[in-house]
């Protein structure tokens, strides 16, 4: 009965955890809708407008005397003080991650006299606004790094397991050789001859990565090339990249996913640390290593490393847990014995 | 015996020439000289001060090498290393009278371009050895020579020193004359050498760089470094016998036994430590570390007080420097505009506070050199737009942002330091009203100066050091413009300001000087590659309340607790009593009275701006 236990407690641990990564990732989705600086609807002049969806709009659209984007929060208070038939309705939390409020010095603690939630930070931005934004960047910059990652993984892999030996004993010498190169020096190294965009940083660290995942492929790809019915496919003809697109990695797929949800744990956390050691994204990107960085500036600023910590301590733990998921479903053992 | 007569002579004449002295077969000084000195210049120190005990402080990084030329030894460390040397004479920092150290004596040569200094035969080295006239000679060199490694000292040793020569009075006293190679009206100040200890550093050769790497140098200062431990602290210890202790100067300075500096790379931990008694006093000019932190701590029970002193010295040109060779900035008006566009004010009231006063342009704090016309131009949209309209920027687009020829008017801002994001994340957000896309270009310090001086920026967020005068030819002269490693940052080349330079330079008094000064001054404003930023009047102490200061804390140049410099340091000292005292209230969780000092001695009086 025990190991039954142990599963069922992981499952709901597991489903809490998938829980809070969900709203979270609904959140970090659907932010503009609640958390920015432009207005959700404005009714101006009899005619519905929606900002926040749509491009920047002067203060002159709205009959201010300004040319650069309108203030919505000032508009509204305007609005509201001249009982105007105007009306604007705003998001929940009228900042977005680069918005700058000052009246309070800062960075300000949560105190409840204004709407920032969560805080703001050394430069005067809401907090919340900036941890939302911040994981939406982290997780669409993971998202690509696996991509980018995979693929160059998989060809490197199956250059490897279906070319000639010679190939493949070349290409892992070059592999070993590669992973001994000092990834954190290039970065730092890279960070201080050019400025770091999103798509370099990415770049840079697929370029760092893809070994690990190459071998783990290749091993898989061996593993299935032995079987009976891919010799019985090459018997018949079919061209090696058929056999790999329909027969290898078909069977293959299922240990890929298993590796999916670690691999992606593994990308934010590497972000997070660049952006910490201040070699990841440039200011004023939102981003949670930026915050922390901010948070061992400020130690006293409790309300700045918080929300990252107990964000990084809920995705890692979803992601990870539904790694394990994964794994434990693709086990037919495990499955069978405990059904 | 005949053959010992020859002998003697030419044994004595060889000795004399291999160590290198001029002094014993030297003529004697120009009889005309008019001998200059001062007796009695009145100390910094306190009667109250009291000798002994033991200062713990940081350093922000463990030095690279403990040479104080060539390759890494630039750094912040090298500056405690040269306040613990001494020169000939040094300038009372709040009359600006000149002192006699290592010279008893000084006098100006009618030639405008040599002064004559009586050496004090008294100076010794820490290893005990005199200080002589050859360790002058030696100076120029040494610094001339290829094997230090230091461009830079053969440079300005070769153009701005003609020669060093020495003389030997008759009572024996030792005498050496420096020449310029120009005469200039502050010869005494060009001349101020500090010598350099011949016996210790022989004859240089290739292998300088290396072999004096981690060597301690015998100094002339009050201190000796005692200890290093590499990449955890040094230790200087006071010199119980210090040739200079009578000097009347002196008298009260330098009383603390031992000087402990940790490297703690992170000054929020420094200020950690500083709370918890690890390390006994620290500068905290920096908002943040100033303003009473939440809760109880050691500020709050009296135990740490804090000194913000005012100081009157020139200010540092802390500026946004716009390069001219950037497209949009090679046209004035919208350097005008961009100046127009900087919301400084912003900064400074509602990020800054505290203090902080709008830099109104460069060389300020110079005195009658300051040009007291100039003032910085304020933020203005108004203003900005029309002129930006002028040169054709005058489309927005989508974003907001203005465009020419279908191009958007960006600028990079490089910079070197993460804590100045919050200062540029505001000027990028009025700028953005402008329509200007200011982006952020935060870069490795020593990368960021290096494509500073390579001109690879658009705007460079830039503080420049202040020399004891304005300096302009290597930040100004068209001769540094529009080439990789130079200091000229905004690529200004103007034949008008080059004349001014040249004269300003050659300006045979003071009162033609200060006029090319202000011409400049205005020239550079008139031109808005200079977009001045922000100074601080004051610089600010945490220090336990057992460290005890004069009754005004330090002098009009002061800007940090110095430790040795002969015109400043060493002006406080350690009351052991009250350290019991403190020990004992913190042991039993006692109060004692905080205490925030503000020193207004040297405070300027505010002008109406």
């Amino acid at each position: 009965m025990k190991p039954l236990r142990t599963v069922q407690n992981r499952s709901f641990l597991m489903h809490i955890c998938v829980g809070a990564f969900g709203i979270l990732l609904l959140s970090a989705l659907s932010a503009e809708l609640w958390i920015h600086n432009r207005a959700l609807l404005v009714r101006y002049q009899n005619q519905w407008y929606a900002p926040s969806l749509s491009v920047q709009r002067p203060g002159h659209f709205f009959g201010e005397d300004y040319a650069w984007e309108t203030n919505y929060r000032e508009l509204q208070a305007k609005w509201q003080a001249e009982s105007s038939s105007n009306r604007i309705i705003m998001p929940l939390i009228p900042f977005s991650p680069l918005t700058l409020d000052l009246k309070r010095p800062p960075p300000a603690a949560p105190d409840g006299t204004d709407a920032h939630i969560l805080g703001t930070d050394s430069s005067g931005r809401d907090v919340l606004a900036r941890f939302i934004y911040g994981f939406r960047t982290a997780l669409l910059l993971a998202l690509g790094f696996l991509a980018l990652t995979w693929t160059l993984g998989l060809v490197i892999a199956t250059l490897c397991a279906m070319g000639p030996r010679w190939l493949d004993l070349v290409l892992q010498r070059g592999i070993e050789i590669w992973s001994m190169i000092p990834f954190l020096y290039i970065a730092i190294a890279i960070a201080s001859l050019v400025v770091i965009n999103k798509f370099l940083l990415v770049l840079i660290l697929s370029l760092f990565s893809w070994p690990g995942v190459s071998l783990y492929f290749r091993a898989l790809i061996l593993q299935v090339k032995e079987q009976d019915y891919i010799t019985a496919a090459r018997l018949l003809g079919l061209s090696p990249l058929r056999i790999l697109g329909f027969h290898i990695l078909p069977q293959i797929w299922p240990f890929m996913l298993t590796l999916l949800p670690f691999s992606l744990a593994s990308a934010l956390v590497t972000l997070t640390s660049l952006d910490f050691l201040g070699f990841g994204l440039p200011p004023p990107e939102a981003s949670w290593g930026d915050l922390l960085h901010q948070a061992m500036e400020k130690p006293y600023a409790w309300w700045i490393a918080a929300p990252v910590l107990a964000g990084l301590f809920v995705s890692l733990t979803a992601v990870t847990m539904i790694g394990e998921a994964i794994r434990n479903k693709q086990n037919p053992r495990q499955t069978q014995n405990y059904r | 015996m005949v053959r010992w007569l020859v002998l003697c002579p030419a044994l004595i004449l060889t000795a004399a020439l291999c160590c290198g002295s001029g002094t014993l077969w030297g003529a004697e000084p120009p009889a005309s000289l008019h001998w200059q000195t001062q007796a009695q210049p009145k100390s910094l120190g306190s009667p109250k001060a009291q000798r002994g005990g033991k200062l713990v402080s940081y350093i922000p990084s463990f030095p690279l090498t403990l040479r104080q030329v060539g390759p890494d030894a630039a750094s912040s460390f090298r500056r405690l290393l040269d306040d613990n040397d001494m020169s000939l004479l040094t300038m009372h920092p709040n009359d600006e009278s000149w002192i006699p150290m290592l010279a008893s004596h000084w006098a100006l040569a009618a030639d405008g371009k040599t002064v004559f200094y009586r050496l004090n035969s008294g100076a010794r080295w820490s290893d005990g050895q005199p200080v002589k006239a050859s360790d002058y000679l030696f100076t120029l060199e040494f610094m001339r020579s290829p094997f230090i490694q230091s461009p830079w000292s053969n440079e300005y040793y070769t153009s701005t020193i003609a020669k060093v020569e020495s003389f030997q009075e008759k009572t024996g006293t030792e005498v050496i004359a420096i020449t310029l190679t120009q005469p200039s009206t502050d010869r005494l100040l060009m001349t101020n050498l500090k010598p350099m200890p011949r016996h210790f550093y022989g004859t240089l050769g290739p292998d300088f760089v290396s072999k004096f790497n981690w060597l301690v140098p015998p100094n002339i200062g009050p201190y000796t470094l005692a200890t290093v431990e590499k990449s955890r602290r040094v230790v200087f210890q006071r010199k119980k016998d210090w040739w200079a202790k009578d000097l009347p100067f002196f008298a009260n300075r330098f009383n603390i036994d031992e000087i402990v500096l940790k490297v703690v790379p992170d000054i929020q931990i420094a200020f950690e430590y500083l709370k918890i008694g690890e390390i006994d006093a620290m500068a905290i000019t920096n908002p943040d570390l100033w303003k009473p932190s939440p809760g109880e701590d050691a500020f709050t029970k009296g135990y740490i007080h804090k000194l913000q002193a005012y100081n009157d010295t020139p200010r540092n040109d802390y500026a946004l420097i716009l390069n001219q060779a950037y497209g949009p900035f090679q046209d004035k008006r919208v350097r005008i505009a961009f100046a127009h566009a900087m919301n400084v004010d912003r900064v400074i009231d509602e990020l800054l506070r505290d203090g902080f006063q709008r830099l109104q342009g460069i060389s300020q704090g110079y005195g009658a050199f300051t040009n007291p016309n100039i003032k910085a131009r304020k933020f203005d949209l108004k203003e900005a737009d029309a002129l930006f309209k002028q040169a054709g920027w005058s489309e927005r687009n989508a974003e907001g942002i203005r465009s020419k020829d279908g191009k958007p008017l960006t600028a990079q801002v490089s910079y070197g330091q993460s804590n100045m994001t919050p200062r540029l994340l505001i000027l990028q957000d009025d700028a953005r009203k402008a329509g200007i896309d200011l982006q952020l270009q935060l870069m490795d310090y020593g990368m960021a100066f290096k494509s500073f001086r390579d001109k690879l920026h658009q705007v460079a967020f830039m503080v420049w050091g202040t020399p004891y005068r304005p300096e302009y030819r290597s930040r100004f002269h068209s001769s540094e413009a529009g080439k990789p490693q130079t200091s000229n940052f905004s690529n200004t080349a103007s034949p008008v300001l080059d004349q001014l330079i040249e004269e300003y330079e050659h300006a045979s008094d003071d009162r033609k000087r200060i006029e090319k000064a202000h011409a400049i001054q205005q020239f550079v404003y008139e031109d808005a590659c200079y977009i001045p930023l922000f100074e601080v009047p004051y610089y600010r102490l945490a220090y336990w309340s057992w460290i005890q200061f004069p009754e005004i804390s330090g002098a009009k140049t002061s800007d940090d607790l110095s430790y040795f410099d002969s015109a400043i340091g060493g002006l406080f000292w350690i009351d052991a009593e009250r350290r019991s005292a403190v020990l004992g209230a913190r042991k039993r969780g006692e109060r004692l009275p905080p205490r925030i000092w503000i020193d207004e001695s040297f405070r300027l009086k505010k002008t109406a701006l």
